[in-house]
């Protein structure tokens, strides 16, 4: 019978490293999602997701399991971008290398594929904590309490952010809306 | 409910996440107003966008890096578990934590009056007595005799004037 996160938790908290691993290998997808849809570049994202992980590992003998696991990890995943995004000079939508896995998945069909390079570029032009909302509603398909827990913000706050940030990507993707 | 809040609403309502009352109340007001029904239908249109959005498999071997990490992380954090506060910690212990802190407090000012004394004891600021401080131009103190010949009306000039005793008179 597999451990729950919880569990794994305190496990982690006593120096148990095959515990931490099996959290890694549960939640290194999501990480690595939420990582990768902000930041757009593969080493970046990976440098994030990491030390996400890593960041738990640090805070293991104070983790508390007042909330799940999951909506933790967003918490810690989600400060690391926001990091990340005071440290770095923002990268113009133009310096992302073509992504070559992307252009060789089954959606070979051209018009999907301009889509979603426009989507990528439109939610990449956001501001910080815009883009990162939209990528916690739209792709993590959190709900609004979700998402306040892990930019530490209110519902409120969260509706207004969001409705900025819908704003700006109806206009950047004003085509899109005509088809 | 006003339009404006309505709006802000909608996406909360398209996902269900809205109190029943308020999602009948909305309901009810997209019936009559037009344009909160259009903004609902962007909004609709905009999530329907994002679905099927590509996504890169997580990178090779991502666990396997972050499992080599993880021990010297571990490690870390067991030195660099502050000495300070194993030290401080001890102190709390056997009761000596004021007394340490009263220490520490009189330890710098101990070292601010040593440091101070040596400004204060300088020769040049102790051989000129305070009657004496009246008379002596700053120029001759702070090495500033080059000044003297600046052109009147310069900058240099301006300095002279305000820092000196003799306060416009002639030098």
């Amino acid at each position: 019978m597999s451990l729950s996160d919880e569990q794994l938790m305190i496990a982690v908290s006593k120096g148990n490293v095959e515990a931490f691993e099996q959290i890694v290998v549960r939640y290194q997808r999501l990480a690595w999602r939420i990582a990768y849809r902000y930041i757009g570049n593969y080493s970046d994202a990976e440098e994030i997701a990491q030390e996400a992980f890593l960041k738990i590992l640090d805070s293991a003998k104070s983790y508390r399991p007042s909330a799940k696991f999951g909506t933790y990890l967003y918490k810690v995943v989600a400060n690391l971008c926001l990091d990340h995004s005071r440290k770095k000079r923002p990268q113009l939508a133009d310096e992302f290398p073509a992504d070559k896995e992307l252009t060789e998945t089954p959606y070979s069909n051209l018009q999907i594929q301009e889509r979603n390079q426009a989507i990528q570029l439109a939610v990449e032009s956001l501001p910080a904590r815009q883009r990162l909302a939209i990528i916690l509603r739209y792709y993590e398909n959190l709900s609004y309490d979700q998402i306040a827990a892990a930019m530490d913000t209110s519902v409120k706050a969260t509706e207004r952010l969001l409705a900025r940030a819908r704003k700006k990507l109806e206009r950047s993707l004003a085509d899109f809306f005509k088809k | 409910m006003r339009c404006q809040n309505i709006k802000q609403k909608l996406d909360r309502y398209i996902q269900g996440d809205l109190p029943e009352p308020m999602s009948r109340r909305i309901e009810r007001h997209l019936h009559k107003c037009r344009n909160c029904a259009d903004t609902l239908s962007r909004i609709n249109k905009l999530e329907g966008l994002f679905e099927d959005t590509p996504l890169p498999p997580v990178p090779e071997g991502f666990s396997e890096r972050l499992m080599q990490l993880a021990p010297q992380r571990q490690y870390l954090q067991q030195v660099s578990e502050p000495a300070v506060r194993r030290l401080w910690a001890w102190f709390d212990r056997t009761g000596l934590k004021k007394s340490a802190a009263a220490a520490v407090l009189v330890l710098g000012l101990a070292i601010g009056m040593l440091m101070g004394r040596d400004t204060w004891q300088s020769p040049a600021i102790q051989s000129v007595g305070k009657s004496q401080m009246a008379q002596v131009e700053p120029t001759d103190i702070y090495n500033l005799d080059y000044l003297t010949d600046a052109p009147k009306g310069s900058l240099a000039d301006a300095y002279l004037t305000l820092v000196s005793t003799t306060n416009g008179r002639e030098r």
